[in-house]
């Protein structure tokens, strides 16, 4: 009889969820680069995506129809992408592109036509002030790299540092200008400053000038294909003092192409695979059985990012059945709402200028072939 | 004095590069005024097949090397075959070739980044001897030696054979007059082929001497760099010439080098290009180039 009651008390909650369960599922762009050079980042964010949206379906609160495309490493491709998401398959809501470039040029299609994007690689400043539908879940260099300039800096008793950028790029010289104002801020001098541009692969003449100038660390701006060889190559050259990456080096595959070359490398990150919480367990044990590796930084942030529009299409109470327009407009005015949400870069909340607000940041050091924090004694 | 020392080594090592790649760009040129713009993915893809030859079939450096050599060969052949001759049969212009060209290097680039994924990989650790030597404060690599030894060698070998052998001379003689050399019995189409396979061999050992040099750099694209480069060294030597090529190359390696040490290193590009630009102007025909000349 009591077990009776207790049924009768649950079912009006059940019901009416299973109302609202979607008639048709919304469409939600990708726009990815999974060929091309940057597919060292597209990877493991498609990954990302493609898990959450299969464990958001499963759940059945809501129904997503993810539609994948290629952006390759270019602007062109990435504004190619986001005129077919956009005015073909009539998607409500864009998640990408992978580099803040591609931003910066696709971005202001979605801004005109009134779809919200939520970028989950960009840490370029300025994203989200493209326009009022850009929003974005990974954390901002401009956040990120002032702790890591100070952890370093207290760590390796810094006092004069060689800075090395790439400046053919829209978010390394982001990065760069970043590194700078902090060296400065915390009385590092900068004994030179040396440029490369992406698709170099010999640096050894900036390696060596940079090792003429005697620094007791050398800060790098780079992709990671290029922070690759040049940790790589720096070590060839004799050159033992510790690399400060920004990041672009937040990727585990570094470790594994550079090896040994890597020790000692410091990044900051949004993600470290030991953070603690419950959702990013459930994430990073998926990711492993789903894709036989271990998780990086951008695909947290890409489930982190799919996970906060699904929440924003719940809490729009989309059906499906509406059009483009509604969807797009509802799902722009719920991304605003999301605050506190758990995902497996901890508690994150949408700021009201669109960007995200992440409590914990991490700097890490590579040591032993893994990322672990680096902690200031 | 040492860091110039080191930059100069870096800058012959760098220079050495760009001239092997344009050692074949300068072939298919001197013989049909073709720029082959899918030279620079030939590059890739012969690095890519040294990659499965050493990781997949465990195969040794030698081994991989010829393979890669052969397999590169193989691709020019068939890229004349399938893309040029074509072509040259319904007496195109050359601006087609040149577009052609295009074409076959983002098909090319596109199947190997199906066939090997687009993570840059790096040949198996060991496979290349990693032997540095300190001379004071200047470090040479025997890699970087390697490199420089093989592309002299080749390019003495190339002169060898154009100059010395019947295969050279028939080369040559195509090259000189197309339709004269016909007239004689040349066999016109099977110079020209080979001559694809041989500038498409000389490619493919250009891309697993890069992969080498450059630990991490094997992937679809690393030919890119190397395009505009090498096209800007063979204008500089002389378009069409063999030891211009290598001349040329060792030029932009080297100026590069200097310029990032020396003036600024957001200049680098620019300078070189100027000095293409300068040497366009003063001498058009290019530092060893003779006008009218074919000595290819």
């Amino acid at each position: 009889m009591k077990r009776l009651w207790l049924l009768a008390l649950l079912l009006p909650l059940a019901v009416p969820a299973a109302w609202a369960a979607p008639a048709r599922p919304v469409k939600v762009g990708l726009a990815v680069g999974i060929t091309g050079d940057i597919a060292v980042y597209g990877d493991p964010i498609r990954n990302g995506f493609q898990l959450a949206f299969k464990q958001i379906n499963a759940m059945g609160q809501v129904r997503i129809d993810p539609i994948l495309e290629d952006t390759g490493a270019g602007r062109d491709g990435a504004i190619n992408v986001f005129q077919k998401l956009i005015q073909r398959d009539q998607v409500a809501a864009i998640l990408g592109p992978v580099l803040s470039a591609q931003a910066f040029a696709a971005d202001p299609l979605a801004v005109q036509a009134g779809v919200p994007v939520v970028g989950v690689s960009n840490t370029a400043k300025g994203i989200p002030q493209i326009g009022a539908t850009v929003f974005r879940v990974s954390a901002p260099e401009a956040v990120q790299i002032p702790k890591s300039v100070a952890v370093a800096k207290k760590v390796l008793n810094l006092s004069k540092v060689v800075v090395l950028y790439d400046n053919a790029d829209d978010f390394t010289i982001s990065g760069y200008k970043t590194f700078v104002e902090e060296l400065q801020k915390n009385g590092v001098a900068i004994a030179d400053t040396i440029t490369f541009s992406r698709g170099d692969s010999d640096f050894s003449a900036q390696l060596t000038k940079a090792k003429a100038a005697g620094p007791q660390a050398i800060v790098v701006s780079a992709l990671a294909r290029e922070g690759t060889l040049l940790l790589i190559q720096a070590r060839n050259l004799g050159i033992t003092v510790p690399f400060i990456g920004g990041n672009g080096f937040n990727d585990t595959n570094i470790i594994t192409r550079a090896g040994p070359a890597a020790e000692g490398l410091i990044v900051g990150t949004a993600w470290v695979p030991s953070a603690p919480s419950a959702v990013n367990l459930k994430f990073y044990g998926a990711y492993r059985e789903e894709n036989k590796r271990e998780p990086n930084q951008f695909a947290a942030q890409a489930y982190t990012g799919a996970q906060v529009v699904a929440e924003a299409i719940r809490r729009a109470g989309l059906t499906g059945a509406e059009d483009a327009r509604t969807q797009r407009s509802k799902i722009e005015q719920a991304l605003y709402t999301i605050k506190n949400i758990e995902t497996p870069l901890g508690r994150i909340s949408i700021a009201p200028d669109r960007d995200v607000i992440q409590p914990r940041t991490y700097v890490a050091v590579v040591r032993g072939g893994r990322f672990v924090e680096l902690d200031v004694k | 004095m040492a860091v110039f020392l080191q930059q100069l080594v870096n800058g012959i090592s760098l220079g050495s590069v760009y001239a092997l790649f344009a050692l074949g760009f300068t072939l298919v040129f001197g013989v049909l005024e073709i720029i082959n713009l899918a030279h620079p993915a030939v590059l890739a893809v012969g690095a890519l097949l040294a990659y499965t030859l050493l990781v997949d079939a465990k195969a040794g450096l030698a081994l991989a090397v010829a393979g890669a050599c052969a397999g590169g060969g193989l691709l020019g052949l068939l890229l004349d075959a399938v893309a040029f001759r074509p072509l040259r049969l319904r007496g195109a212009s050359r601006l087609s070739s040149l577009i052609t060209s295009i074409g076959i290097a983002l098909i090319l680039v596109n199947l190997a980044q199906i066939v090997w994924g687009t993570e840059p990989l790096s040949y198996p650790p060991g496979t290349v001897p990693l032997r540095f030597f300190t001379a004071g404060p200047v470090t040479v690599s025997l890699l970087q030696g390697v490199v420089l030894a093989t592309v002299i060698a080749l390019m003495i070998g190339l002169r060898l054979l154009l100059v010395r052998t019947r295969l050279g001379l028939a080369i040559r003689a195509v090259a000189e007059n197309p339709q004269t050399a016909s007239l004689l019995g040349m066999p016109f189409d099977r110079v020209v082929a080979f001559t694809f396979f041989l500038s498409s061999a000389l490619g493919a050992v250009a891309g697993v001497l890069v992969g080498m040099l450059f630990q991490g750099s094997v992937s679809p694209f690393m030919g890119n760099t190397y395009g505009l480069k090498g096209l800007a060294a063979i204008i500089l030597g002389g378009m069409g010439d063999i030891t211009g090529a290598v001349l040329g190359g060792l030029v932009m390696g080297i100026g590069e080098v200097m310029i990032v040490q020396y003036l600024n290193s957001s200049y680098r590009d620019a300078v070189a290009f100027g000095l293409l630009f300068l040497v366009l102007v003063l001498r058009p025909t290019g530092l060893l180039g003779q006008q009218r000349s074919r000595e290819a």
